[in-house]
């Protein structure tokens, strides 16, 4: 047995006895964590609306996703690639200090100051990478994440690029953005292992904002409070928090976390960086509600919907797994290309079993696939079948 | 076995970087185990192919691996202790 482990190395356990379900569509889920509380520095976030993977991968109910079209903080999904710095650093949050390079008059600056510069507000949906990871049937480690591993929040800050004409433009020969984040390394590693420095492209740029308020409210620790690099339209990961540093580099980031995590390598390949980033989201949609037995007539299909870094444009629901469609209607305000739209489909289901399926197309025309190509860590699952739901019809 | 390979045995040693009562480790940066309560599988995943931060623990033989994975298991108490 344990030969077997050495031999199929990476592609491991494929047929061993990890406790999975398989739900009726053959979709295989990972059994939920068992529910613990919340910790400290989440505690005042609402226990009933998640769901506790470990102290610091925590994901939201799908039945806490209703028809909003903006996701509140106390229920927003929560992913820390290292543990948040001190809770003190948000003591005296307007003396935060950030320094900009690779623009011709690099300099430091404070939260206060750039308050001064400008500000603005993105609504965007904030997605971990690996926020579907649970229905990639080769089981990457990594937090099992349904859909809950994603909302849609408003962010307040100075675009970047206010900052960086401020300091004289961006220098020669840079071609991405990188932001360091705060958190405390401890002694003897090698700081490239858990450093979090992530570098997107520099088109990029124009969309990025250094954030200070969450939904009108100054950013939780938990969230990367007191300032963080947004990035819209692009996972999770890419929106560094607690950041001390903004530069335009003319490569990417030396740290692991970039050259060989979140990256798109082949199953049982390891990563490095050679293989496509884990950068933009694409078009993505998920069933909302019902999510349990409902009664026969009309019943309201909802979910959400969007497109990444473009309008959602369209979406469809089907009640029987796929095999027909309805176009489904968006809901609510539009708040932009990089935020969700809740949609809802009005169907008469007359008793029995259904299993509910959403596919969104955005304004390029790209469709969610049947199935994500799997990728080794299991990032930017956007197929529609696997995160269906079954529904008795009584 | 499994006790002293988690606390230091094992290469950077996962005391440094996780949470786990049973070993008395206080490690922060990643997971609190007694919290995420893998099961064998998970761990022995994670040990074998890495995760985030976590580098493979290649220099570990199979009966390390194997009792490691035992360890952390049975120490958080997880809902399958066995491959
Ligand atoms: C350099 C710090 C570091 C060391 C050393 C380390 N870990 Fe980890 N470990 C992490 C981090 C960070 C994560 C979370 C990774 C993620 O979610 O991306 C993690 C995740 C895990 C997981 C969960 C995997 C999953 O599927 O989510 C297990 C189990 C684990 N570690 C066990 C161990 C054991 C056992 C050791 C010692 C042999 C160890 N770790 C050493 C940082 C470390």
């Amino acid at each position: 047995m344990m030969g077997d482990f050495k031999i199929g190395r990476r592609s491991l356990l494929a047929g061993s006895g990890a406790i999975l379900s398989v739900m009726a569509s053959g979709v295989r889920v990972q059994a939920q964590e068992s529910v613990t509380a919340l910790p400290d520095y989440v505690s005042w976030k609402d226990a009933d609306a998640l769901i506790v993977h470990s102290n610091s991968t925590i994901e939201m109910e799908r039945s806490a996703f209703g028809t909003s079209a903006f996701t509140p903080e106390d229920r927003l999904y929560v992913r820390n690639n290292v543990a948040p710095p001190p809770a003190s650093i948000l003591d005296d949050r307007d003396a935060w200090e950030v320094s900009i390079d690779g623009v011709a008059e690099p300099r430091s600056l404070t939260l206060a100051e750039l308050k001064t510069m400008g500000i603005t507000t993105v609504a965007m949906v904030l997605q971990c990478s690996g926020n579907g990871r649970a229905y990639f049937e080769h089981e990457p480690s990594g937090t099992p994440w349904q859909v809950g591993a994603a909302g849609c929040v408003m962010w307040t800050g100075v675009p970047l690029r206010v900052v960086v004409d401020a300091l004289g433009g961006v220098a020669e020969g840079m071609e991405y953005v990188t932001g360091t984040g705060g958190e405390t390394l401890p002694e003897g590693l090698d700081p490239l292992t858990l450093l979090v420095e992530r570098s997107v492209p520099l088109d990029a740029l124009d969309d990025i904002l250094l954030a200070w308020e969450l939904n009108g409210e100054p950013i939780s620790l938990a969230h990367g409070g007191p300032l963080r690099m947004v990035v819209p339209g692009f996972t999770g990961v890419n929106s560094v928090k607690y950041v001390t540093k903004v530069a335009m580099t003319a490569e990417q980031s030396p740290a692991l976390i970039q050259q060989t995590r979140y990256r798109l390598q082949p199953v049982g390949e390891e990563g490095g960086p050679d293989h496509p980033s884990v950068w933009q989201m694409s078009v993505k949609s998920w069933i909302t509600g019902p999510l349990d037995a409902t009664q026969a007539g009309r019943v309201q299909v909802t979910g959400v919907a969007f497109g990444g870094t473009t309008n959602v444009a369209s979406v469809e629901v089907s009640a029987d797994d796929g095999q027909t469609w309805s176009t489904a209607e968006f809901i609510g305000p539009d708040l932009g290309k990089f935020a969700w739209r809740p949609f809802v489909a009005q169907m008469d289901l007359q008793p029995g079993t259904y299993r509910l399926v959403s596919r969104a197309t955005d304004a390029d025309g790209n469709q969610q696939p049947e199935q994500t190509e799997p990728n080794d860590p299991g990032y930017n699952h956007n197929g529609w079948r696997a995160p269906g739901i079954e529904i008795e019809v009584a | 076995m499994g006790k002293a390979l988690f606390t230091q045995g094992a290469e950077p040693s996962c005391s440094i970087c996780h949470t786990l009562a049973d070993a008395e480790t206080m490690g922060e940066i990643g997971p609190n185990l007694d919290t995420m309560r893998p099961d064998y599988d998970r761990v022995m995943r994670a040990l074998v192919n890495g995760v985030g931060p976590m580098t493979p623990y290649d220099s570990l033989t199979d009966e390390e691996l194997d009792a490691l994975s035992h360890y952390v298991a049975s120490a958080t108490k997880a809902d399958n202790v066995e491959p």
